[in-house]
């Protein structure tokens, strides 16, 4: 745990600086999901413990900084970790298509629940707004996991928390 | 069961304690908001202050051209300081021989803009880098020359969320400015923009600038274009006088209750770098 924490810091920490200062979507005001990136990174390359500790944070991070319910996002985030950590039994999902699959399904399906529990908390919010962003969020999802796995795996490999081995294995998965 | 595990249960059980407590999780939020301004603050002092330099360097031309404008208005604005200054002390004067309760005392604090639309982007909002240490507080107005940004809706000790007047959730008790003698005081209520009522629901490309809607207006009154709406200060939440937009156009509503019509916002939010949050206590603005 004493290596990896460095890395979840400066990911975690780069990803929501990025998230508030990034213009939002092209067309669109949503933002980039940089911080479920790096929590589905940890879902797809690293065990089950870390990839929950990392799905909470990100989640509320995501939720602190961008004014959705509390546990919202980490509550979400946490189920995904699950899922793929069931998903990693069968298949072998670490690879650069399976981060940007899981960005793909995972940010526009984020964007909605947070979308319906703002709507159920009074907000106004019109049918479009998430419906327009799931349409763009699959492909800005997918970039983004991409990128952060990417980047992840960089540091990761750097820092001795995954060995070349498994990158050579993850690469042929 | 391995060191590192044990660490790492113990991580997950701590994260999900804070998460179950009612209390901590505000507490939470508040902590990522100031744990990621250093961050923000970092990137915003980069965008001003180096960014803008280096952009200088290569409009050293304009940049006279700005600096002979901009003296050019300070001689103007002195002007019209010194014009008003007697007027002021006359108000001053005749508020005193009216009895009239002096003006809520309030002063404006700059405010950098950090960044927009928060993490998610589902409001429409900008974070300052002013918080509760500053001496604001919630609901306080933010201002540009302008006119008016938005109000405080939450707070740190270094920093601010604003909901801007164009978010779909914003509503605002205005007024039609000037006043006509013939037809009093028109008031209504601006709602931010976005707003969609029942069957006329429909997508819309979302960068688009929606003007902000004014309903429940006197229906019998025919305000002319480019009406100025400034706030009522009905309620006490905001204080009278300060300009929202300009009146586009206006319809009776199909009811025939009211009239409404379309407000565009005097403030271009999407040029927002430096805003004015108004403070109570201090001398007025």
């Amino acid at each position: 745990m004493t290596s990896s924490l460095p890395v979840i810091v400066m990911l975690l920490g780069t990803a929501a600086a990025l998230q508030c200062v990034l213009p939002p979507l092209p067309v669109h005001p949503l933002k980039v999901p940089l911080l479920a990136a790096v929590a589905f990174y940890y879902a797809l390359e690293r065990p089950l413990l870390p990839a929950l500790v990392v799905a909470l944070w990100a989640g509320i991070l995501t939720d602190g900084l961008g004014g959705v319910p509390p546990g919202t996002s980490a509550v979400f985030l946490a189920l995904a970790a699950l899922v793929v950590a069931g998903l990693r039994q069968v298949v072998p999902v670490a690879s650069w298509t399976g981060a940007a699959l899981l960005g793909a399904v995972g940010a526009p399906l984020l964007a909605m629940l947070q979308a319906l529990l703002l709507r159920r908390q009074g907000a106004v919010i019109p049918f479009a707004l998430p419906l327009g962003g799931a349409l763009l969020l699959a492909p800005a999802g997918a970039l983004a996991t991409g990128c952060a796995r990417s980047l992840g795996r960089h540091l990761d490999l750097r820092a001795g928390n995954l060995t070349p081995s498994k990158e050579v294995e993850s690469r042929g998965g | 069961m391995a060191r590192g595990t044990r660490a790492w249960v113990a991580a997950l059980l701590l994260t999900l304690a804070l998460l179950m407590i009612g209390g901590t999780r505000a507490w939470l939020h508040r902590l990522a908001r100031e744990g990621v301004y250093p961050l923000e603050n970092g990137a915003a002092w980069i965008r001003t202050r180096i960014w803008g330099q280096v952009a200088r360097l290569w409009t050293a031309d304009g940049l006279v051209r700005r600096n002979r404008a901009l003296e050019a208005e300070v001689e103007r604005l002195r002007l019209d300081a010194a014009m008003l200054e007697p007027i002021a002390a006359e108000n001053r004067e005749l508020r005193r021989q009216l009895a009239l309760p002096p003006r809520v005392p309030a002063r404006l604090v700059p405010c950098l803009v950090l960044s927009s639309g928060g993490a998610t982007g589902w409001w429409r909002q900008v974070r300052l880098g002013r918080g509760h240490a500053d001496g604001l507080a919630v609901g306080d107005p933010v201002l540009t020359a302008d006119g008016l940004v938005g109000r405080i809706a939450d707070l740190t000790a270094s920093t601010a969320e604003v909901r801007l007047i164009t978010d779909p959730n914003s509503r605002i008790a205005c007024q039609l400015d000037p006043v006509a003698p013939e037809t009093g005081v028109v008031r209504g209520i601006l709602h931010g923009a976005g707003w969609r009522a029942g069957p006329a629901a429909r997508p819309e490309l979302l960068h688009v600038v929606d003007p902000l809607r004014l309903r429940y207006l006197e229906r019998d009154v025919v305000p002319p274009p480019r009406t100025r709406v400034v706030t009522s200060g009905l309620g006490g939440t905001l204080p009278p006088g300060l300009l929202v937009g300009y009146l586009l156009d206006s319809e009776v509503d199909e009811n025939g209750l009211y009239r409404m019509g379309d407000v565009m916002p005097a403030v271009d939010f999407g040029a927002l770098t430096l805003v004015y949050a108004m403070v109570s206590g201090g001398r007025a603005p």
